[in-house]
C-alpha cells in the first residue's frame, strides 16, 4: 500500500472522482451514513480547494484508503456540524489545530484481508495523515469519532484522549477526539519526520 | 468539591483523590460486538461485552469510558483489560501530570470503589450471547 497527499489541484479530475466514487462506497454502502450524494459519489462543503487528502492505493493502483485534513482556522465539520460534542467548549480555531475527518482503510478489491494487514494498512495511513497534518503545522488533530477509533488509537500507543463525552448520531455514539501529535503519537506511528510525504502526480 | 477545569490542551486535570469526591452518573451502556470480537482475538474468556459510558454533574463535565465483558465461566460482569478512556490528566500531589498511562491505571483503582455493574445489568440484557 502506497499512501499520497494533496489538494484537489494535486489530482487529475478522474482521481478526484475515484476518490468521492470510494467514499460512497465506504461511507454510504457499507456504513450507511446519510449524507448528500450524486452519481455515485460522496461529498459534502467540506470538500474545497484547500482540502487535503490523504489517500491509499493498493498494488494494482486502486484506491484503498482516505482520509481528509482541514484547517480549523476554516469551516470545519466539528465546528460547523457537530459543536455540541464539546459540550459548550469553544471550537478550536488555530493554525495548529487541523480536523481529520472521512478516514476508512478498506481494499475493496480483496476478497478477504486479515487482521493484521488491515491493522497494518490503519497504521500507514493515519501515519501519512498525521505527517502531513504536521508538515502543514499542525501540534493536534482533532476528530469525530465512533467509540471503537478511542480503542484503536489507545492499542496503537496514539496519544489521544476525548473532548467531552459521547452523543448518539444516527443512533451510533459519536464523540469529539484529540490526537496530540507529540514524541508518543510520532513513536508509536513509527513517523519519520525527516522524509517528505509523496505527493499525487 | 473541587470544581474541575479545563487546561488549553482539552484534558481536565485533577488529582485522584478530588476525582474521588465528584459524584458521576451513568450515561448509557450497550453491547458492542467489536469489543467482544477484541477480546476473543486475546483469547478472554467473554460470553458478551459492551462498553459503559459516565458523566460528572460538573461543568465542565468529565467523561469516563470503559469496556466491560461476562466471564463465560464465573458469569461475573469484568472490565475489559484495556485503558479507561476518559478527558481527564490525574496529576500527582505536587501538580504534575501523571501521564495517559498512569492515568488509565489509576481509573482502575476508581473502578473498583464505585458499583458501575448495575448500572450496566439495569441497562444491558447481559444474558443474550
Amino acid at each position: 500500500m502506497e499512501t499520497i497527499t494533496g489538494t484537489v489541484s494535486d489530482f487529475s479530475p478522474e482521481f478526484e472522482s475515484a476518490i468521492a466514487q470510494y467514499r460512497h462506497k465506504i461511507f454510504i454502502e457499507r456504513l450507511g451514513w446519510q449524507l448528500p450524494v450524486e452519481n455515485g459519489m460522496e461529498r459534502d462543503q467540506f470538500d474545497r480547494p484547500d482540502t487535503l487528502y490523504v489517500i491509499a492505493r493498493n498494488g494494482n493502483g486502486a484506491i484503498c484508503g482516505c482520509a481528509r485534513l482541514l484547517p480549523t482556522t476554516r469551516p470545519y465539520l466539528l465546528g460547523d456540524i457537530f459543536p455540541n460534542l464539546l459540550v459548550g467548549m469553544p471550537v478550536p480555531c488555530d493554525n495548529q489545530t487541523w480536523e481529520l475527518s472521512r478516514f476508512a482503510v478498506a481494499d475493496i478489491d480483496a476478497e478477504s484481508v486479515s487482521q493484521s494487514e488491515a491493522t497494518r494498512n490503519t497504521r500507514a495511513l493515519l501515519a501519512a495523515s498525521i505527517k502531513s497534518a504536521a508538515e502543514h503545522g499542525a501540534c493536534r488533530l482533532i476528530t469525530v469519532s465512533p467509540l471503537g477509533i478511542e480503542r484503536l488509537l489507545q492499542r496503537m500507543g496514539v496519544h489521544a484522549h476525548r473532548a467531552g463525552p459521547p452523543v448518539l448520531v444516527d443512533g451510533k455514539p459519536v464523540f469529539a477526539c484529540w490526537i496530540e501529535i507529540d514524541q508518543q503519537t510520532m513513536s508509536a506511528l513509527d513517523i519519520d519526520t525527516n522524509a517528505p510525504a509523496p505527493i499525487a502526480h | 468539591m473541587h470544581q474541575p477545569i479545563v487546561s488549553h490542551d482539552g484534558y481536565i486535570r485533577l488529582s485522584l483523590r478530588n476525582l474521588s469526591e465528584i459524584p458521576f452518573v451513568h450515561l448509557a451502556s450497550d453491547l458492542d460486538t467489536g469489543i467482544l470480537e477484541e477480546l476473543q482475538m486475546q483469547t478472554v474468556p467473554a460470553q458478551t461485552a459492551g462498553y459503559s459510558e459516565w458523566i460528572s454533574n460538573t461543568t465542565p463535565a468529565i467523561s469516563l469510558g470503559w469496556s466491560w465483558f461476562v466471564h463465560s465461566d464465573s458469569r461475573r460482569l469484568l472490565p475489559a483489560p484495556e485503558a479507561v478512556r476518559s478527558n481527564v490528566m490525574l496529576i500527582d500531589a505536587r501538580g504534575y501530570d501523571l501521564g495517559p498511562t498512569a492515568t488509565s491505571f489509576l481509573f482502575t483503582t476508581w473502578l473498583a470503589t464505585h458499583d458501575w455493574e448495575h448500572a450496566v445489568s439495569e441497562a444491558v440484557d447481559i444474558s443474550s450471547s
